[in-house]
């Protein structure tokens, strides 16, 4: 099966797909859930979304597997859908959401369903997807497909669509904000934990 | 320099830490090829806006046609089919 799956290509299971296959879905599904869904969730920070977002990603997959290119990779077409629907879910949410839920939210951290999860490094994380949350949309998907999902400035133009100098212009404002509220924040409770870091940082 | 790549560094490991450990449900497979077999019989000819239906009157059709066209044949003939069709329409009004 697995052996199966590896030498099967992306371009053949969207033939396979074009042709009502729909077991090559499935597949292409295992192959790719996480890196769509772990991106959904950085961005999001919401699990439900995240697998909402994930599901709708791979019907599109289904719907257009007629117009997908199968010459060129997956990845960045995948990318590019799972982008467009959470920044559509993050315009449509800061639209609705009033100020005083967005506080709520955050003080609870949707994400940490976990409360054995709470190493030292938790506050600081928390603050950091606080962070990110706070930035503006198109600097926050920049910010998780530059850090989390390690892609050159050229593949991020591709998927946001926009030039590069833009991208990185974006990842610049973003990751001086992230810096500015990590600099808030480490006087008054991480001093003790980065005290041998803080000479390099 | 130092900074930047310590900065880098945090921001990337947290944001891995973040989200690595999770794994979406598995009803959300389940739910994708479903909802994907349904948008197949919404091609179909016969309508998209209910696909399930439109399968079962697409099999309850095939099956009536033989009847359908042998009722037809055997009325056309006495005058009686055009009877029956013309009723309802009276009644209508």
């Amino acid at each position: 099966m697995t052996e199966n799956m590896t030498a099967t290509t992306d371009a053949q299971l969207i033939q396979r797909l074009c042709d009502g296959d729909l077991a090559a879905l499935g597949t292409l599904y295992d192959r790719y859930r996480l890196l769509v869904f772990h991106t959904a969730l950085a961005i999001t920070h919401d699990r439900q979304s995240a697998e909402d977002i994930l599901q709708e990603c791979f019907l599109k997959v289904n719907t257009y597997a007629r117009r997908i290119d199968q010459s060129l990779p997956l990845e960045p077409w995948l990318y590019r859908v799972t982008v467009n629907l959470a920044y559509t879910w993050v315009t449509r949410r800061s639209r609705w959401l009033t100020s005083l839920e967005t506080v709520i939210d955050r003080l609870v951290a949707p994400i940490r369903t976990n409360s054995e999860y709470q190493a030292e490094l938790s506050e600081l994380q928390t603050v950091i997807q606080q962070a990110i949350d706070a930035l503006p949309p198109n600097q926050r998907m920049t910010v998780v497909l530059y850090y989390l999902n390690d892609l050159s400035l050229k593949e991020i133009s591709y998927i946001l669509d926009c030039p590069v100098g833009t991208v990185k212009s974006r990842l610049h404002y973003g990751r001086e904000q992230l810096k500015q509220c990590l600099d808030a924040y480490r006087p008054a409770s991480l001093r003790p934990a980065t005290q041998n870091s803080r000479s390099s940082v | 320099m130092t900074e930047g790549v310590s900065l880098d560094n945090l921001i990337r490991r947290s944001m891995h830490e973040a989200v690595d450990e999770y794994e979406p449900s598995a009803g959300v497979r389940e739910a994708l090829l479903a909802k994907a077999a349904s948008t197949i019989g919404q091609t179909s000819a016969l309508g998209p806006t209910v696909p399930a239906l439109a399968e079962g009157l697409r099999d309850d059709a095939a099956s009536e046609l033989p009847r359908a066209v042998s009722t037809q044949t055997s009325t056309v003939g006495n005058g009686q089919w055009l009877l029956l069709t013309t009723a309802p329409l009276y009644a209508v009004r």
